[in-house]
């Protein structure tokens, strides 16, 4: 799966759970921009895994690395970085 | 009665004391905990989980634990099983986000927020939303709370409640920015009666007030700390805005508040106070 099609899958999910107008962009401040708390970004995370073990690609963000989320675009790499694997 | 039998300012033994006076009562109870609690609960039904909440943790970072905490893994089984309801004396944060992760949230409804039932002083009871759940709310989400507060007083049996938004004074413009665009998104909601002040809400002059999750909670422990403890009220509050019956018990709960949380919980399970929230939030604007 490419970051933009993580990409489409994250703000599709952000969308709805924030109940925003249109997708976010990637530059988005999680907090500062879309208002969104540590609730929002598990509901949103854990909806892209279910929808990714589904497909196939199952992806767990370990709690260290959601603490550290701040942008849209973080979210999108942090899952891309989990559906390559334990780097060697 | 799905009960975490972790959760809780006085440990697991004040807890599993209430857990075992509501099962002695006749209330069918499972509870959720790490082994060596549910140990202790000889007789009753239980599910393995791992351990509490703490104050300290981010509640909803801690739902991502494996083995999932206790207050998670109860959702998890409420989720499962038709008219099953669920009590934690946890951190309300951690109950709210592991209602909303395992049950869902209600449509139109964003953030799920407590409802608590503070004494009137001519008997009755007042609903005060949000009594602590959602921490700096946006303005416009004290629509959807009002029409929660508004549901869950038509559920209890009031027809058409009235709904006061809490602030310093009665006048339009009082308050700070927050209540000023709060009570701008109140304004035409059926039964908004305007500023309301605490006073106004001791004489039972609305039905639901409605605030902020910060100031309410201050609202209700303050009405704790001045009231003699016959009039401290429920010392539990429903979880509104989540799909099933979710009742947060005090963190200070004793023994005898856990036994109270349950039964309080089993009374609205009966009485399907559930499909009676959602219709009536359906039918209200």
């Amino acid at each position: 799966m490419t970051p933009d099609e993580i990409h489409n899958l994250v703000t599709a999910h952000l969308t709805e759970v924030l109940a925003l107008d249109e997708p976010p962009s990637s530059d988005a401040e999680l907090e500062a921009d879309l208002h969104a708390d540590s609730l929002d970004l598990v509901e949103v995370v854990e909806a892209v895994e279910r929808q990714l073990e589904a497909a196939g690609h199952p992806v767990t963000l370990p709690e260290e690395r959601l603490l550290s989320l701040v942008t849209v675009a973080d979210v999108v790499a942090a899952i891309h970085d989990d559906m390559q694997g334990p780097v060697a | 009665m799905v009960v975490d039998a972790a959760g809780g300012d006085h440990g697991p033994p004040t807890v599993l004391s209430g857990i075992r006076a509501a099962a002695d009562r006749g209330v069918p109870v499972v509870a959720c905990g790490p082994e060596v609690l549910v140990h202790q609960l000889a007789g009753l039904r239980s599910v393995l989980s791992g351990d509490a909440v703490g104050m300290t943790e981010d509640p909803a970072i801690a739902m991502r634990r494996d083995p999932p905490p206790s207050v998670r893994a109860a959702a998890r089984v409420v989720a499962d099983n038709d008219g099953a309801g669920l009590v934690s004396a946890g951190p309300s944060g951690a109950t709210v986000a592991a209602a909303v992760l395992e049950m869902g949230r209600l449509p139109g409804v964003h953030r799920p927020v407590l409802a608590a039932r503070l004494p009137r002083r001519e008997g009755g009871h007042v609903i005060l939303v949000d009594a602590g759940a959602r921490l700096d709310p946006q303005p416009e989400e004290l629509r959807v709370h009002a029409r929660l507060g508004r549901a869950y007083a038509r559920a209890l049996g009031t027809a058409e409640p009235t709904v006061g938004l809490l602030n310093i004074g009665h006048e339009p413009g009082k308050g700070d920015s927050f209540a000023r665009a709060a009570h701008e998104m109140l304004a035409d909601l059926t039964g908004f009666v305007g500023n309301t002040e605490p006073q106004a809400v001791a004489d039972g002059l609305v039905d639901v007030i409605v605030t902020d999750a910060f100031t309410g909670n201050i609202m209700l422990k303050t009405v704790e700390a001045f009231s003699p403890p016959d009039r401290r009220g429920d010392r539990a509050a429903l979880v509104l805005g989540v799909r099933g019956t979710v009742l947060v018990a005090h963190g200070a709960a004793d023994a005898g508040d856990i036994e109270a949380a349950i039964l309080m919980a089993s009374r609205v399970l009966e009485g399907g106070l559930d499909a009676l929230m959602a219709d009536a939030l359906a039918d209200d604007t």
